[in-house]
């Protein structure tokens, strides 16, 4: 890992459950993610991705390996301050509002007066949360609820973001706005973790990328190296996913279409 | 590892705790419901007050059921959202990604909460004192009832929250709204020894005994203190709170505030 490493994360496994019962939710998994890059994570559903950027955030404890996040331990909550999240079904407190969320978001991160106030209400802009800024969170709707997490993730002004499922419940133009949100970031020297299954989105911002398959990471390399040749990054994916031993489809095996 | 709590921190999450129970429109239809139950019986008992019972006794009884009713409601309330609901929805892991302890979230939350159920008491206790106030008489003791009520809250408060971390949201507000049932009515005289939890047969008398054993020492009520009670050959003595019921309840709230932490720290989010 070099010294330029955001997050180093070393020979991970990831268990859940005890003894006979234990599900290995990643193995043997390392990845680099450098200062100034974004870096995607593919895996179809159920894959690890979430387990990963779990484990990166301190939120999960590996079974073994290591992470490294700003070069120290992710448990040590001051290394927080430095980077935004966004999680892959997000909520927030259900009698806050969107404002209320932000506020209470930002002077956690040690945003005081009128630097907190100017970035809530920055943030109520940029996410096109300005009409509903008075609503408590419950009446939300999932796409407004992801903006709020988006809006909360840049709040701060992180180094370092970290994005699950980012668009999921975002409409073609909302996921337009987060591309152009994340080259932004990345233009201004932040470095990105995206943990996507668009992988339209990937291609589109992404320099490196990180194909992950039943906890296992199979793939990881730039996108030009990756696409080389004139390939489709859907034509990546699926042939690591099959050679992986994924991709038999929703039939059972051995049944034929009708 | 981890840095010592943040009393900068803490104060952010109990400000925005207060916000938030600010917003539940419930609360304060529950908070308005019992202050005129409680203004209201207290008004009734100053006019047509209990056989056996002087004016100010009847008042005073009045005044304080509602409000013990209302803890009981409060307790389901908040206790349901006190970080059980929060891990299981993501909240938690929201707030625990930023830079924030699990001691200063567990803190920050519990303050939030407890403050919000002392100073809805503390309304309902006021409006009873104006009435008993108004009678002609500034009955000081219904002040401090309505002060151990909220103590005895804030304690359970803790207990529920430890154990809707350990064993599950519904199972330990059960738990809690029993044990504070019991022993704020029968505990106390349980404790006290005017009823011997022998004489109750058969669960009852397990399920009692279980909370006695388990469940903080809840203060007597100083409303009660000093009375006497007759019950066959033997006359008891209320017991009112002592220096040492207070010790003995705050080392339960710490106790369970402690263990907590210790669980969500430990806790894989």
């Amino acid at each position: 890992m070099t010294t330029a490493s955001i997050i180093a994360v070393e020979h991970v496994t990831k268990r859940f459950g005890r003894r006979a019962e234990a599900v290995t939710a990643l193995t043997d998994v390392s990845l680099e993610v450098r200062r100034g890059e974004v870096v995607g994570l593919l895996g179809r559903n159920g894959a690890g991705k979430t387990t990963l950027v779990k484990t990166i955030l301190g939120l999960l404890r590996p079974a073994e390996g290591t992470v490294r996040l700003f070069g120290g331990d992710p448990s040590d909550v001051d290394t927080h301050r430095r980077l935004g999240y966004s999680p892959e079904e997000p909520n927030f407190p259900r009698y806050l509002t969107p404002r209320q969320s932000l506020a209470f978001c930002g002077a956690l991160s040690g945003l005081r007066g009128d630097a907190l106030r100017t970035a809530v209400e920055r943030q109520l802009d940029a996410a096109e949360l300005r009409l509903v800024a008075g609503r408590q969170a419950r009446q939300l709707s999932k796409g407004m609820t992801q903006r709020l997490s988006l809006a909360q993730a840049f709040l701060h002004g992180p180094e370092l973001l970290i994005l699950d499922e980012p668009t999921a419940d975002l409409d073609p133009i909302g996921r337009r706005q987060v591309r152009d949100a994340i080259e932004a970031f990345r233009a201004g020297g932040g470095t990105v973790l995206l943990n996507s299954h668009l992988l339209s989105e990937v291609e589109r911002v992404c320099d490196r990328v990180a194909i992950i398959h039943q906890g296992r990471l199979h793939r990881e390399g730039k996108l030009d190296d990756l696409l080389a040749g004139g390939k489709e990054l859907e034509d990546v994916f699926v042939e690591v996913v099959t050679a992986a031993g994924g991709g038999a489809g929703f039939l059972p095996q051995g049944d034929e279409p009708a | 590892m981890n840095r010592p709590p943040h009393l900068r921190t803490i104060l952010t999450i109990v400000r925005f705790t207060l916000v938030e129970n600010a917003g539940r429109r419930h609360l304060w239809w529950m908070i308005g419901v019992a202050f005129t139950l409680a203004t209201g019986l207290a008004l009734v008992g100053t006019f047509f007050p209990l056989p056996g019972f002087t004016t100010l006794q009847t008042v005073e009884l009045f005044a304080s059921t509602p409000a013990s009713y209302f803890v009981l409601v409060v307790l389901v309330v908040l206790g349901l959202g006190l970080m059980r609901a929060e891990i299981d929805s993501g909240v938690a892991a929201l707030i625990l990604s930023r830079p924030v302890t699990a001691a200063e979230y567990v803190l920050g939350r519990y303050l939030g909460n407890a403050v919000a159920v002392a100073a809805s008491l503390a309304v309902l206790g006021g409006g009873a004192f104006l009435v008993v106030l108004a009678g002609g008489d500034a009955d000081w003791k219904l002040l401090y009832h309505f002060l151990v009520l909220s103590w005895n809250a804030c304690v359970f408060l803790a207990l529920v929250g430890a154990l809707g971390v350990l064993i599950g949201t519904v199972a330990a507000i059960a738990v809690g709204a029993l044990s504070f049932y019991a022993l704020g009515s029968g505990g106390t005289y349980l404790i006290s020894g005017i009823v011997d939890a022998g004489a109750i047969t058969g669960a009852a008398a397990v399920v009692l005994r279980l909370f006695v054993a388990l469940a903080p020492h809840v203060l007597a009520s100083p409303l009660s203190a000093g009375q006497e009670t007759v019950i066959g050959d033997a006359v008891f003595v209320f017991p009112g709170p002592t220096l040492a019921d207070f010790v003995w309840s705050a080392t339960w709230l710490v106790g369970a505030l402690l263990f907590t932490i210790v669980l969500v720290e430990r806790r894989e989010l």
